[in-house]
């Protein structure tokens, strides 16, 4: 049942981590922290900022599944509910070093939840008050997703729900399917 | 409560951080530091001479009321603490101390929105320094 294949899909995510390269950590948050402090140098609008964040992410999935794909040996996935679980447990685990979880998995209305306790984007991260409520700064995560799902036929619609750095206790992302996509509409990189 | 002040200063002697634990009045303690800041440069100046600069300072100078213990980092961000005088904390205890609190410190330099060398506002690092305070040497 379900909890067999969660334990496998563990087993997957495990044996992935194992075999990719590692590197600090605390780089990989500097540097995106670094990017973020940036864009809102460059860009006069935080919703800007927002979607520059969001369409890096849509760059970086584009390129990310066929890396995921190929390490985890996994193959289609049979529905959306496997595509969840597959991006909670393995995705996350392998590219943020966390596992996440799958929260109010809608198959009717084509809609999940991936929930991250531990987000490494986040760590040491303190939003001035002037973009509590207004910077996304996870929202590269929501390109990424978006992204990587597009490649393999998906579009989807991704918001971050709850936040860390706004005083939710975790880090949160909804995930609407808004069409299965056929071969022939190509998919590339946006500016 | 033993710790009645502490404080973060940049490489310039710029102020970044200060907060007293103590009924007395802000200002004392602003001199206290201030002095500071020319017995730890005396120190420095001392072992420049190719000699490793430990970090822990150790007491920098006793007051009539406080003993001032002094931290330098190899960026050159000083750390003071202000104890009062009656404390029986051992040198190993402020040590320690002040190894925390260069860890505290390290936490909240590394926030990209914290611009560095400016003054440190942050609540979270005000409330994780009292906290640290709170539980004496």
């Amino acid at each position: 049942g379900m909890s067999r294949y969660n334990t496998n899909l563990q087993q997957v995510a495990n044996n992935t981590w194992n075999k990719i390269d590692k590197i600090n950590t605390e780089l990989f948050t500097l540097t995106y922290g670094a990017i973020v402090v940036q864009l809102l140098k460059d860009f006069d609008s935080v919703d800007d900022v927002n979607n520059q964040l969001e369409k890096m992410g849509y760059n970086i999935g584009l390129r990310l599944i066929d890396e995921f794909l190929a390490r985890s040996g996994l193959g289609r996935c049979r529905d959306l509910r496997e595509t969840a679980e597959v991006i909670a447990k393995v995705g996350f685990k392998m590219f943020l070093g966390f596992a996440g979880t799958v929260l109010k998995m809608n198959a009717k209305k084509g809609s999940f939840h991936l929930v991250l306790e531990d987000n490494p984007l986040i760590d040491f991260v303190e939003l001035p008050a002037q973009y509590k409520d207004t910077l996304i700064y996870n929202n590269i995560l929501c390109g990424v997703i978006r992204g990587a799902l597009e490649m393999v036929q998906m579009k989807v619609k991704c918001t971050v729900k709850k936040c860390p750095l706004k005083g939710h206790d975790v880090t949160q992302i909804k995930v609407v399917l808004i069409e299965h996509l056929t071969s022939e509409i190509p998919v590339g990189d946006e500016f | 409560m033993s710790i009645a002040a502490l404080a973060v200063i940049g490489r310039q002697n710029n102020p970044l951080f200060l907060q007293t634990f103590s009924s007395d009045v802000g200002l004392k303690f602003h001199f206290i530091v201030h002095a500071s800041l020319d017995v730890i440069e005396e120190k420095v100046k001392k072992k420049s001479k190719g000699e490793k600069l430990e970090k822990y300072l150790g007491l920098l100078y006793p007051t009539e009321d406080f003993k001032v213990y002094g931290y330098i980092t190899n960026t050159l961000v000083k750390m003071i603490l202000v104890i009062s005088e009656s404390s029986t904390a051992k040198d190993l205890d402020i040590k320690y101390f002040f190894d925390k609190f260069h860890q505290l410190f390290l936490k909240v330099t590394s926030n990209p929105f914290y611009e560095t060398n400016s003054k440190i506002e942050s609540p979270r690092f005000a409330s994780a320094v009292e906290s640290l305070a709170l539980k004496g040497l």
